[in-house]
């Protein structure tokens, strides 16, 4: 038997054996790899590695052992990945050991993020032209360029752009792309390595630097201290620095006064939500990338209803479009709309008995009380069963629960409620009007 | 001690595409099943994927479900269930990016956390640099979970979002009989029906109440009728 089927074995035992939560969490991101001496288990990374050995390893030994023939077997628990195709590289070639630490590594461009697949409108004109400008002369245009406005308004992809044109011209310039999140991050556990030497000529032998939601440095003195001296290298050797934020730089309070004036030293511009032509003019130039046209009047239909973000814009797009592929259905603004019920409705509380019984005791002008009541008489009988029959519909209660909700009625008067007012709908207009509307108004 | 050996011989209910009943949610099954599939590759296929529904929709099953298709596949998902986070620390998201496919579950507990949501917000980030795929799943929207974070929520909802919906008495029947037969029971359509008209009606409630009629029924070595589940109280 070979090593992974023998690992294959004991995944089927400990599926059984551990909750779906600890198997999908804990054992399912391990792989196995079969050496000479046993299996070496690979985790992805040292606190998963940690949990397992504590927990499950000596668990996961006895089982592999006695799959083994009941030989002995050797293993080993350590951080790294087996790289496989094209999935992303792990830091170590092949496979890592926790004594190795993952190396340092800047974030890169994303050659998707271009002039040509941006779509410019009034909204980032300016910016848009700008960072065309340093993309060109980086180092001498605009130096730093920062760009601000609100969140998926398009500033990482102009400044990714930027970043491209530049490598374009000069293929082996090192330039970086990196979120401030993990500027801080990853200055964190150079410190915590003794690295920070290395983070720091990493960072200063770059040829741009281009760093996103720089407005996550508020509060952070020490990144702060250590960007500002990165900033000053950059800059001193005519290296061009791109930021961007989520406002204007004398709105950063709790970044350094001396960092908030050199980030305005060069030139600072604005993005602003786009309009309603270059929101459907994005939506159909997305579209056209994934290879397919979409209607006008659909563009209009999604553009007019998501005006804040493009990054939503594209959200709702994929979703249409998938919706289309996988129902066959053709792209309409009914399949928009019903496809961006899920992306904007906000789902309320579950609907609740008690709000069933206030809203048909309004709807039929009675009272909740009469709904608990012990009153047979018609104009308290029919709404009772009504509001039975939709509680069963729209909870997850109990029938015995609902009867008690109904003045300690049986669930055989439920059933009954619900045979009923069933049978009454396919034959009455009136009760079937009635019982959808009140379900309209519960449910949306 | 005879419940002791029945809990050894059950069979569990692991969460595959193959035992979700999709009812109303079948485009949202499949889709995910595409994206998966593209998981890791260079081919197009989503890289954000977003769940959403009340609880007991399938949302935790279906990531689940994925992250098994993907193993099947050769890649080794991970899985991290945030409803859990005070249990463990942000450490279990570091490095994630080297592998293909992450499952973020209970997106919704982290909300307003402010450790948690610049860790979600950064694994979002050196993933899609890596071109991984996150599916995650929460109680409500992107828009509508409550982060403090908005960068956040408009990376959650980069690419396709879908509810999940309930499902309908019918179909929780037949998905109470579903599961019960991938358990190796015998449920009359009778019983299911008793079971819906007594019983909470959540499917989670439902399949826990299955779970305790399968461990009753093995220890007792009795069938499973109306009488023997009252008797279970």
């Amino acid at each position: 038997m070979t090593q992974p089927a023998l690992w294959n074995k004991c995944l089927g035992r400990l599926e059984e054996e551990l909750s779906a939560q600890q198997f999908n969490t804990w054992i399912r991101p391990l792989q196995a790899v079969q050496e000479r001496e046993g299996v070496r288990l690979l985790a992805p990374n040292r606190f998963v590695m940690d949990w397992v050995k504590e927990r499950f390893l000596g668990r996961i030994a006895e089982l592999l052992g006695e799959y083994a023939n009941g030989g002995g077997v050797n293993v080993l628990i350590e951080v790294g990945s087996q790289g496989r195709g094209t999935a992303p590289p792990p830091a170590v070639s092949h496979v890592s050991s926790p004594a190795r630490k993952r190396p340092l590594v800047l974030g890169r461009l994303n050659p998707d993020f271009t002039f040509e697949s941006h779509v410019e409108g009034k909204s980032n004109q300016l910016a848009r032209a700008a960072a065309k400008q340093v993309g060109e002369n980086p180092g001498r245009a605009y130096n730093p360029l920062f760009i601000y406005g609100g969140v998926g308004l398009g500033k990482t992809h102009l400044m990714q752009a930027a970043g491209n044109l530049m490598q374009q011209h000069n293929p082996t310039a090192s330039i970086a792309y990196v979120h401030s999140e993990r500027f801080v991050a990853d200055m964190v556990k150079a410190l915590q390595h003794n690295a920070i030497n290395k983070f720091k000529r990493l960072y200063r032998n770059l040829d741009a630097l281009l760093i996103d939601d720089i407005q996550f440095f508020v509060g952070k003195e020490r990144s702060q201290e250590e960007f500002f001296h990165t900033f000053n290298a950059l800059l001193e050797g005519q290296r061009q620095v791109i930021i961007t934020a989520d406002r204007f730089p004398k709105e950063l309070v709790g970044v350094e006064e001396r960092l908030v004036s050199r980030f305005g030293s060069g030139l600072t511009v604005s993005i602003d939500p786009p309009e309603l032509e270059t929101r459907v003019a994005i939506l159909m130039k997305k579209a056209k990338q994934e290879g397919t046209e979409l209607p006008e009047e659909v563009a209009f239909f999604v553009a007019k209803r998501i005006r804040s973000n493009v990054r939503e814009l594209e959200g709702a797009l994929r979703r249409i479009l998938a919706s289309a592929f996988f129902t066959g259905s053709p792209i309409d603004v009914g399949l928009a709309s019903d496809s961006l019920k899920d992306l904007l409705t906000f789902q309320d509380r579950l609907v609740t008995v008690n709000n069933i019984q206030k809203t048909v005791a309004e709807y039929y002008k009675i009272r909740v009380s009469d709904l608990h009541s012990k009153s047979r008489s018609r104009q308290v009988a029919r709404p009772r069963q009504v509001a039975m029959a939709l509680s069963k519909e729209l909870t997850n209660y109990s029938l015995p629960e609902i009867g008690d909700a109904f003045g300690g009625r049986d669930h055989t008067t439920v059933l009954h409620a619900c045979r009923k007012i069933a049978d009454l709908a396919s034959k009455d207009a009136r009760t079937k009007e009635d019982y959808n509307n009140l379900l309209r108004i519960l449910t949306t | 001690m005879n419940a002791q050996l029945a809990l050894n011989l059950q069979l569990k209910d692991s969460s595959s595409f193959d035992n979700f009943l999709p009812a109303r949610n079948r485009e949202v099954m499949d889709h995910l099943r595409a994206a998966v599939e593209a998981a890791g590759g260079n081919a197009g296929g989503e890289r954000m994927f977003f769940l959403w529904g009340e609880p007991g929709t399938g949302k935790s099953h279906l990531l689940q479900a994925a992250c098994r298709q993907a193993q099947e596949h050769g890649v080794a998902p991970v899985y991290i269930p945030l409803a859990n986070s005070t249990e463990f620390s942000t450490a279990i998201l570091e490095d994630v990016e080297h592998v293909p496919l992450v499952c973020l579950d209970d997106v919704d507990r982290i909300a307003g956390d402010v450790v948690w949501e610049p860790a979600v917000f950064n694994l979002c980030e050196r993933q899609r640099e890596a071109r991984g795929t996150v599916i995650a799943a929460g109680a409500a929207n992107p828009k509508h979970l409550g982060l403090r974070m908005p960068e956040l929520a408009t990376r959650l909802g980069w690419g396709p979002v879908y509810q999940l919906h309930a499902l309908n008495d019918a179909e929780k029947l037949a998905a109470i009989r579903l599961r019960a037969r991938n358990r190796g029971l015998e449920i009359t359509e009778e019983v299911s029906r008793y079971i819906l008209d007594r019983y909470p009606r959540d499917l989670r409630s439902l399949f826990d109440l299955l779970e305790r009629i399968d461990r009753a029924s093995l220890a007792s070595q009795r069938r499973i009728t109306i009488p023997f589940i009252r008797g279970l109280g």
